[in-house]
């Protein structure tokens, strides 16, 4: 008799989560490569970079192994390593948009993992790890988390008491802005000429200036010299400016326009004195905008 | 005074629309037409989603110096967005009222269900854009007679014009039709306990039918005490305010400014019964 078997007619929602990769000392040098290999996956949106220099290495790998399914005394054989690497490391914190989720291990080790993080995490610590006769070592450059607990327990470790609610709630579902704008019910949508908008730039210590987008390092990146983006990030990047932003990503967005004439989402500005708004969301749009000449801008101002 | 310069193409807007989840409530008959000021209520299964496709087929005129105004709730289960010709204009010229959910209504409560209801009986109304024809949603006929009776109970009182809702749906329901009409409001909503004012029209007139039906009881505190005290309910209640209550049902329940509706009355005349309702007042009062 011939086995009946259930046709599957739709493909099942996928589960999101949020995760994070670390980036250990010795594997900073690769930063860029590993960002770009992570932007690369479908699976991951890059939700924020976070630069951390703990006082002590040892203390902080005991951190980071207190939600590990691993029992210690396996762990502390398999991260000594780490005691010798440089005390600075890289939060990358993701949205996983495909948590791929299987029990892995026997025993004492069994643990659920998403095979999507394993994957691109295998795949890193290949190319990335430092060899020992032409292989790879153990000596792994990239840890990744297992579980969403993880990742909510770095981030309030790291100061974001609110951990990963922080990522969850968009600040207004219509236009989705980024999640570190402050959440908003109300805004207008209206065009307004270039000089109508000015960029907050970090000048100094955690000091904000406002310059027209003709000044910003983005701008001027563009037009003029890629250097000028290059040490702006290089200076604040992972501590003052953790939104997902490289100098890559503005040459595909330059790309991107050239080959479509429009963004899909607009610029979003508060509104300050004399008729000037200043943009919250959107300087590398604006910047790629003035470089191909646009001096008409479709700005959303938030009211409330 | 209204003008119907229009400035918005909604074929053009709907037409573009036409894959998405929604209904339009109570459609205008002038439908592409419009006159300034004025507005369409949609239902739509994804509210932020559909609103964002409206904004972006605005953007064109905003481009030619319109500007737009959004704002939604906390849920983004009501979604507004305004219109206007000029970027400096006081005046609206067109509203997208867009719901992912039935609006709360004070009379009636209606169930979550019966919105996705909606959505999944939807009618569909042949136009034309360009010269190619497209899908505009609309309820089914019963669901658009139902959602204008609903509406004419909610406000018939304060908006006298709502009377037209009961005359459409009074003439489009036909003998066959009303039981499925009554099934399915039925079905989906249930009649709230009303807040009147005492000093609205409705209320001075419940107000003297209400202390008729009480004077008919014949009851007076002590009843009610030993009424409160059979119930289980009222003996602490009986116990503090016997010093304090010099005075009778009927003149506590006129002291106050809101009464409640039609469900309490009922009760009320029904001699020898004293309802929950009366209870839970007389309780609250003290």
């Amino acid at each position: 008799m011939k086995e009946k078997r259930l046709t599957v007619v739709r493909e099942l929602p996928k589960r999101t989560r949020f995760d994070f990769f670390l980036i250990w000392g010795h594997g900073l040098q690769y930063k860029e490569e590993i960002i770009q290999r992570i932007n690369a996956s479908d699976d991951f949106v890059i939700l924020k970079v976070v630069e951390h220099n703990p006082e002590n290495i040892s203390s902080f790998v005991d951190v980071i192994y207190s939600h590990d399914y691993a029992p210690r005394q396996h762990l502390a054989a398999k991260t000594e390593y780490l005691l010798q690497t440089p005390s600075k490391v890289l939060f990358v914190f993701v949205k996983n948009n495909d948590a791929y989720e299987e029990y892995l291990g026997q025993g004492e080790f069994r643990h659920i993992e998403c095979l999507n993080i394993k994957r691109l995490k295998e795949s890193i610590r290949n190319e990335f790890n430092p060899k020992v006769d032409g292989k790879r070592s153990e000596n792994h450059v990239v840890h990744a988390s297992d579980n969403e607990l993880q990742t909510d327990f770095i981030l309030k470790y790291l100061g974001y008491n609110m951990g990963i609610n922080i990522f969850s709630e968009s600040p207004n579902k219509i236009i989705n802005p980024p999640y570190h704008i402050k959440r908003f019910n109300k805004f207008e949508i209206k065009e307004v000429n270039a000089d109508q908008l000015l960029c907050s730039i970090i000048v100094g210590n955690k000091v904000t200036e406002q310059v027209k987008i003709e000044d910003t390092p983005h701008y001027k990146a563009l037009a003029e010299d890629p250097r000028f983006y290059s040490e702006y990030y290089d200076k604040y990047g992972g501590t003052l400016l953790t939104d997902n932003h490289s100098f890559q990503k503005l040459l595909a967005l330059k790309e991107a326009y050239k080959k479509y004439k429009v963004f899909d989402s607009y610029i979003l500005v508060r509104p300050i004195k004399d008729d000037k708004y200043v943009v919250v969301d959107g300087v590398h749009r604006s910047s790629v905008l003035r470089y191909n000449q646009v001096d008409k801008f479709l700005i959303a101002i938030i009211k409330s | 005074m209204k003008s119907t310069n229009n400035m918005l193409n909604l074929n053009e807007i709907f037409s573009k629309l036409e894959s998405e989840s929604y209904v339009i409530i109570k459609l205008d008959p002038n439908f592409p037409k419009y006159n300034t000021y004025s507005d369409i209520d949609i239902f739509a299964a994804d509210p932020a989603n559909f609103s964002r496709k409206i904004l972006s087929l605005l953007n064109q005129y905003v481009e030619r110096g319109g500007k737009v105004e959004v704002s939604n709730n906390d849920t983004t289960t009501h979604i507004q967005i305004d219109f206007y010709k000029n970027v400096d204009d006081a005046k609206l010229d067109y509203k997208f009222d867009i719901w992912g959910e039935f609006p709360r209504l004070k009379k009636v409560s209606i169930k979550d269900a019966y919105f996705y209801s909606i959505l999944e009986q939807k009618g569909t109304i042949k136009k034309t854009h360009n010269k190619v024809s497209y899908n505009l949603y609309v309820p089914s006929e019963l669901d658009e007679n139902i959602t204008r009776y609903l509406e004419y109970i909610e406000y018939y009182e304060q908006r006298p014009d709502k009377i037209k809702h009961l005359d459409y749906v009074l003439k489009n329901l036909t003998e066959e039709t009303s039981l499925e009409f009554f099934n399915r409001l039925h079905l989906y909503t249930k009649l709230n306990l009303l807040e009147v004012p005492a000093d609205s029209h409705f209320g001075r007139s419940m107000l003297q039918e209400y202390n008729e039906g009480l004077s008919r009881t014949e009851k007076g505190i002590v009843d009610v005490k030993i009424e409160l005290a059979q119930q289980q309910e009222g003996l602490e209640v009986l116990s503090r305010e016997t010093k304090e209550l010099k005075t009778n049902v009927k003149s506590v329940l006129d002291f106050t400014n809101i009464i409640r509706g039609s469900s309490t009355l009922r009760y009320i005349l029904r001699p020898g019964q004293l309802p929950k309702a009366i209870v839970r007042k007389i309780k609250r009062l003290f």
